[in-house]
């Protein structure tokens, strides 16, 4: 049962198991001796040690599971300690699995902790998730997810999803004793949803904690072999209004393309294959490439700087949403999101007046090449718009190359 | 005519312009969870794209999914919830 043997467990519970798992071994109806002996077993492998891992690998370490492993290529950065609770602001800088290892230690050296400091993609995913006894997908992008799934499947691993976004976490069972795999609930990954990520979209911080918690607990359940392991039903968790929702799940789907019996997907080449289409931002690999624009339509961070300085007239748009602008943002400028722009045409008209050139402004530069392109588009219907350039890179860029002290969000 | 809640999740909450639970009123041609998709796309063209494909937007009909090419009958007093998946972690 156990991928390393250095760990597994063999006999009865010695004394140092009794006194540290006392309270768990003395629940009224609960596991037992049995059960601990299972999970000192058992080996878990849990991918992502951001905001849900932070919880999930601290709770699987302390209740004993003999065997953890933990996946994650991502350093700590400061922007991830207030929700990614296992790393400590020294921390920040290392590698999160890394990071993860020394808390488990800390919290429980008489366990084995295997770090594994890579992404987790096509070519690593079935050989990691066999190994192992149960899945725990704390990933963060669509892509890894579908890739988690299909590996669980041809591997008949069960695995334990949650995820968390802004105020709302999601918790199921999949793959477990014939019940509905990722795939047949969705499908394909959701349009909206592939653009996002934590950076650009907050988080709560106890919000991916408590889904790590239950995810726990779920795993918990399922190597004790307890009932009513939440395979049939989807928690759905809004923070806000405190609502548990459990959503009933339709059974194995025969049109899945990865579990049913004519399943397309039977190789992790094949699930490449199908993930070309599941590309989606992960919070940590967010580097999307930048838009096109022609160079007569960019401006670089440091000839903006110049223009502010001479104090030429201009008009500045930051196109960020209101929560990152009203966050920080370049004394002046106003701010209209990238999807008001085609509403205000009048208004930039009008605030130009045939005298100011306008100036676009994002995070990183790929939504003002987009605003810049909609206002040239409008140039001709609106000839009072001075002119209009993108501001190369954004406030990232302004950052680096102009203003230090501009802050890092 | 009867009335149905409508309960918006993650990124169709979003996509709706930030509501979570909306009442909405049906003729009884319109009872059934394909009007509502087709309705809740002219209400909200932020969320069309989304809430037109079944593969991308399930739908529960009170706290049970809608199966996809279900159609399914609605009446006075059900609850429609919105789950698109979610992906942070
Ligand atoms: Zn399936």
């Amino acid at each position: 049962m156990n991928h390393d043997s250095s760990s597994s467990f063999q006999g009865d519970l010695k004394a140092e198991h009794i006194e540290r798992y006392s309270r768990q071994l003395l629940i009224k109806g609960g596991f037992g001796v049995e059960g601990q002996l299972k999970l000192l077993n058992s080996s878990v492998l849990v991918i992502g040690a951001g905001g849900i891992g932070s919880t999930v690998i601290l709770y699987l370490a302390a209740c004993g599971i003999g065997s953890l492993s933990v996946i994650d290529f991502d350093d700590v950065d400061v922007s991830n300690l207030h929700r990614q609770v296992i790393h400590k602001t020294n921390d920040v800088g290392m590698n999160k699995a890394e990071s993860a290892r020394r808390a488990v230690e800390n919290l429980n050296p008489t366990l084995s902790c295997k770090i594994i400091k890579e992404p987790l993609t096509v070519n690593n995913a079935l050989e990691l998730i066999s190994s192992h006894d149960c899945i725990v997908d704390a990933s963060d992008n669509p892509q890894t997810r579908y890739i988690i799934n299909d590996a669980c499947v041809l591997s008949g691993k069960p695995l334990v999803s949650g995820s968390a976004m802004g105020i709302e976490g999601q918790l199921t069972v999949c793959n477990y004793k014939g019940g509905p795999c990722y795939r047949c609930l969705y499908p394909k990954p959701n349009v909206k949803e592939g653009n996002k990520s934590c950076s650009d979209n907050g988080v709560l911080g106890p919000v991916p904690g408590l889904i790590g918690i239950l995810q726990a607990v779920e795993t918990i359940k399922i190597i004790t072999g307890t009932d009513d392991v939440l395979s049939d039903r989807l928690l759905m968790y809004d923070s806000l209004q405190c609502s548990f929702l459990r959503i009933k799940k339709p059974p194995k789907q025969t049109h899945c393309p990865v579990c049913g019996p004519e399943a397309t997907i039977t190789s992790m080449k094949e699930c490449f294959e199908a993930s070309q289409t599941a590309r989606g931002p992960s919070c940590s690999l967010a580097k999307s490439e930048p838009r096109n624009i022609s160079n007569s339509l960019s401006i670089s961070c440091t000839e903006y700087d110049q223009i502010r300085n001479s104090g030429d007239t201009h008009i500045l748009l930051d196109v960020r949403g209101k929560e990152q602008f009203d966050l920080c943002s370049l004394p002046g400028a106003i701010n209209l999101p990238l999807g008001s722009i085609t509403q205000q045409m009048e208004y930039i008209s009008t605030i130009s007046n045939g005298t100011k050139p306008v100036y676009c402004i994002c995070r990183r530069g790929n939504a003002s090449v987009m605003a810049t392109n909609k206002i040239v588009e409008g140039l001709q219907k609106y000839p009072n718009i001075h002119s209009v350039k993108n501001i190369t890179g954004g406030l990232t860029s302004w950052r680096s190359k102009v203003d230090k002290s501009f802050p890092n969000y | 005519m009867i009335s149905i809640q409508v309960l918006f999740f993650a990124s169709a909450r979003e996509a709706a312009g930030d509501i979570s639970k909306k009442c909405i009123e049906l003729t009884p041609d319109e009872a059934n969870t394909s009007s509502l998709r087709r309705l809740l796309a002219l209400e909200y063209p932020g969320l069309a794209s989304m809430v037109k494909d079944e593969e991308n937007l399930t739908l529960a009909l009170n706290e049970e999914y809608v199966t996809r090419g279900q159609v399914l009958a609605l009446k006075d007093g059900d609850t429609i919830a919105l789950i698109p998946p979610i992906s942070g972690g």
